[in-house]
């Protein structure tokens, strides 16, 4: 009898427990709606409107087709750009992260040093390294290089972090038993090991920096994120679909390549 | 006759062993390899010199415009030094400052909610183990197409159709994390 009293307790609380939580949520997007003075019934209408204007709208038509070549030689100054930026930000990130990974670390302090300041890179957005940068680079491709360049080194310094600690410990205690020096440490032991998650890693980053320099073009005035701004500037929404059209095809055409060489490096 | 042969390289180094070793397998050099053939290793090796070409290919063809590159680090340092170590109420209130901080954070949790929700049953929809296939396929072409657009242009797409304000921003953002999320959830869903 007392334990299907206590069975019964539990549902009954776990039902309590769902409730209460849902509420909380309710309540939070209620809050939040009224904050931003956002409409539920507006944000609902505006998906099929926008829909229906992108089917409208964004169609390449002629006139854009003659644009081809100028966003084709666009989106190819974009991907190398985005491809040099998270090789050369992956190359200082991997050397940075070394102390701070717990296996590979020199003390604490650096470890924490390294932690702190790959955090602010991370967080600070690339839109902010855009705008300061831009006073001194001017639009110039430099000014997208650095503001990409210092958001991946951060996040992929956090990321490196993370696969040496989970990857080399085993390698690591083995070498560090025969007296290895550091440097050998790292290009026979922590190299090799977690050289799959590294590449995983800088393959994930380029398909997103391209994504993010769509932004930060609309920003500096270069690549293809200036030629999207400058159609849809001048109403012209059929070179800018294609515009979008060829980002999406690039961006997937990445994410299959990289999908494709994942199966066989891992 | 000389009974006492001289001790060459030959006589001491016979041509052959006079046992055999077995197959040996050796590089084109004449050495023994001593680690297996790996394919995967061989990719990777591929891959990172194509990467580190495609670098070195960029930063040659980059227009630099012919910027003095040393005066314009300077200007950034300086520039740096300003915006993260001198910050200035100097046009604008602390408090409203605040407030738009609080705003961005409700505009990120309504995407973020609406994103999740949304996800949530597409997920359903593109899991392996739960729909069939061909809906899997379409539903999962559908939401790799919402991801590989920017947020950006999702957000400017949906200022022009529903206007300017808080539901074009909620919109175009929750249709990023609709789209992130689905894929994720739905991994989780079909381990």
């Amino acid at each position: 009898m007392s334990t299907l009293k206590k069975t019964e307790n539990i549902f009954i609380r776990k039902r309590k427990n769902d409730t209460l939580i849902f509420l909380v949520l309710i309540g939070i997007f209620a809050a939040a709606s009224l904050v931003t003075g956002y409409n539920p019934a507006d944000g609902i209408r505006s998906f099929p409107a926008a829909i229906q204007w992108i089917v409208t709208n964004l169609v390449p038509d002629h006139e854009a087709m003659e644009r081809f070549p100028k966003i084709l030689s666009e989106l190819m100054e974009t991907a190398l750009l985005s491809t040099a930026v998270t090789v050369t930000a992956a190359i200082f990130a991997f050397f940075f992260s070394l102390p701070g990974s717990s296996i590979t670390k020199v003390n604490g302090i650096a470890k924490r040093t390294v932690r702190i300041i790959a955090a602010f890179f991370r967080n600070v957005p690339d839109v902010v390294w855009a705008m300061v940068l831009m006073f001194s680079f001017g639009q110039n491709i430099l000014t997208g290089f650095f503001a990409l360049f210092f958001t991946t080194f951060g996040l992929l310094t956090r990321a490196f972090i993370e696969t040496i600690d989970e990857v080399s410990a085993d390698c690591i205690e083995a070498l560090d038993s025969t007296g290895c020096p550091f440097l050998t440490k790292v290009f026979q032991g922590v190299l090799p090991s977690s050289l799959p998650g590294i590449v995983t890693w800088i393959l994930y980053m380029i398909e997103t920096n391209i994504r993010s320099s769509t932004l930060i073009g609309i920003l500096t005035a270069t690549g293809i994120g200036a030629l999207f701004d400058l159609y849809y500037k001048r109403l012209d929404f059929s070179s800018a679909s294609l515009v979008v059209l060829s980002i999406v095809v690039l961006v997937l055409g990445i994410e299959t390549t990289s999908n494709q060489i994942r199966k066989v490096i891992l | 006759m000389n009974t006492n042969p001289t001790i060459t390289a030959e006589s001491v180094r016979p041509a052959s062993p006079p046992f055999s070793l077995g197959f040996m397998d050796r590089d084109r050099g004449g050495k023994l390899r001593i680690k297996a053939k790996n394919p995967s290793e061989r990719a990777m090796k591929i891959l990172v010199a194509a990467l580190l070409g495609i670098t070195v290919l960029a930063f040659a063809t980059f227009d630099y415009k012919g910027i003095d590159f040393g005066k314009a680090l300077a200007d950034t340092l300086s520039n740096l030094r300003v915006v993260f170590l001198e910050p200035r109420l100097s046009s604008d209130t602390l408090t409203n400052v605040l407030w738009q901080l609080f705003f961005t954070f409700c505009l990120g949790t309504l995407a973020t909610f609406i994103g999740a929700i949304l996800a949530f049953f597409f997920s359903l929809l593109c899991a392996r183990n739960i729909a069939n296939a061909v809906c899997v396929n379409v539903v999962k072409s559908l939401v790799a197409v919402a991801r590989a657009v920017p947020t950006i242009l999702w957000v400017l797409i949906f200022a022009v159709s529903a206007g300017l304000g808080s539901v074009a921003a909620v919109a175009g953002l929750s249709f990023h994390s609709f789209a992130y999320l689905t894929k994720a959830y739905a991994e989780s869903i079909a381990v």
